[in-house]
């Protein structure tokens, strides 16, 4: 029983231990992984309905299926791919040439 | 494999007639069709001709349902334009019960944009096709496929190769998005939820593991075999040799050549000249498509109507799939 709670302990000193980490160390690459998820996210969007933007697409009519998991995120990745100057521009961006 | 002829296990439950328009692949695939019912098999006989020439040349009005025809014999012709809308129907369907009424809205111009996308019903009767053949057995045991002109069957039967490829590194991609906010989402709840369950890649595996199925189907020997109609003509024979070359990169095994309204060496004086150049384009067809079977049906005097016709025509045309046996 007490080697329990004694777990329980140490866990929650682990946890804060860890988003004290996170805060000071981890915050930065985080934030660089999900930006770059959110961009895979995009790209794969973007192979699924590109009909839509004027891109050919061998499968839109099977991808269509998709559109109820997909219909909510379907307005905001437009307006993102919009916004985007070019994806180019928005890739080299990355990679801060300055 | 001669011990095969004429037995009905030797011969692919899947039989596909293609070939350029008006050659008389719907007279065929009757034909064929007929003759199959008469050794007892069970056999569908289906039909993608929009302009609906089947029901003519069997006499007996066919629908998008399945209705009988003879004795082991049934039909059906696809209305590929109600399978895609029926399709779209029921993803709509689906939409409203996951998503609201608003974002369905602002959604619906971009199904309408799929549905009229130049694909769609290639691949609505594509997935009819595979409906059909998953029903093997009960209670059909042989499919005869009536298709359509050249090139569209050629871009239908291609399609799970080029699809499966597509949504393979479609499905990788996703992957890769998941995983990454898998690994964003340590830290984030809602992130982390996004990437536990995810009814795309789902979705998406499906439908690969059909493409999957029905490329198995069509590039099985003991299951699938593709007959080419064509008239004794150059143009034809050169876009026969064409298709054929592209079915047999797709791994599609080809049945035959059937050279059809072949004239009768006794069709008179006034055939003559016709007669000399139609023998050189048989022999231009032997030369080119000699290893694989080829059957010789000859220009009747009247057009195929009604199922006492379309016996005469099997007759005609022999047991292809035997003789294939024999050949080898
Ligand atoms: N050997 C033949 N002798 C005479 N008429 C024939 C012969 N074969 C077919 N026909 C007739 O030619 C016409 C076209 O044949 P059929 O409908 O079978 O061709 P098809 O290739 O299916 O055409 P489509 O591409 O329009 O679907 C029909 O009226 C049919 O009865
Ligand atoms: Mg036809």
């Amino acid at each position: 029983m007490w080697l329990e709670i004694l777990k329980e302990k140490l866990s929650a000193v682990w946890e804060f231990f860890w988003w004290f980490l996170f805060g000071t160390f981890l915050e930065k690459r985080v934030a660089a992984i999900r930006k770059e998820a959110w961009d895979t996210n995009d790209n794969v969007m973007l192979l699924l309905f590109g009909d839509y933007l004027g891109l050919p697409n061998p499968i839109s009519y099977y991808t269509l299926e998709l559109l109820p998991y997909l219909a909510e995120e379907m307005l905001p990745w437009q307006r993102r791919i919009m916004n985007r100057q070019s994806v180019v521009a928005e890739k080299a961006a990355q990679y801060d040439f300055t | 494999m001669g011990d095969q002829k004429g037995n009905r296990e030797g011969k692919p439950p899947f039989i596909f007639f293609g070939g350029k328009g008006g050659t008389g692949k719907t007279t065929c695939s009757a034909a064929y069709a007929a003759r199959l019912a008469k050794e007892g098999r069970k056999t569908l006989l289906v039909s993608t001709d929009p302009a609906h020439s089947l029901s003519d040349i069997v006499g007996t009005a066919l629908s998008d349902k399945i209705l009988p025809i003879r004795e082991n014999l049934w039909g059906i012709e696809i209305d590929a334009a109600k399978e895609a809308k029926r399709y779209i129907a029921e993803i709509q369907d689906k939409m409203l019960a996951i998503v609201s009424p608003a974002i369905v809205e602002e959604i619906k111009r971009q199904m309408e944009i799929a549905y009229l996308s130049p694909g769609s019903e290639e691949a609505a009767t594509f997935d009819k096709f595979v409906e059909l053949m998953d029903e093997l057995g009960n209670p059909y045991e042989a499919i005869v496929f009536d298709t359509a002109p050249t090139g569209h069957t050629l871009r239908l039967l291609s399609l799970p190769e080029i699809l499966g490829t597509w949504i393979e590194s479609l499905i990788a991609k996703r992957r890769k998005s998941l995983e990454l906010f898998k690994m964003a989402g340590r830290f984030e709840k809602d992130l982390m939820k996004r990437a536990m369950e995810d009814p795309v890649i789902e979705s998406l595996t499906r439908r690969q593991k059909r493409f999957e199925k029905s490329r198995t189907y069509l590039t099985d020997p003991k299951s699938s075999a593709f007959f080419f109609v064509l008239n004794a003509e150059r143009m034809p024979i050169l876009e026969t040799e064409r298709a054929i070359e592209l079915l047999e990169k797709f791994g599609i095994p080809i049945g035959g050549v059937v050279v059809n309204r072949v004239i009768p060496p006794e069709a008179g004086d006034f055939f003559a000249a016709r007669l000399a150049a139609q023998e050189e384009y048989l022999q231009d067809i032997r030369r080119r498509f000699g290893a694989k079977k080829i059957v010789h049906l000859p220009l009747l005097r009247s057009d195929v109507q009604g199922m006492e016709q379309v016996d005469a025509v099997a007759a005609l045309m022999g047991d292809i799939m035997g003789e294939i046996d024999e050949a080898e």
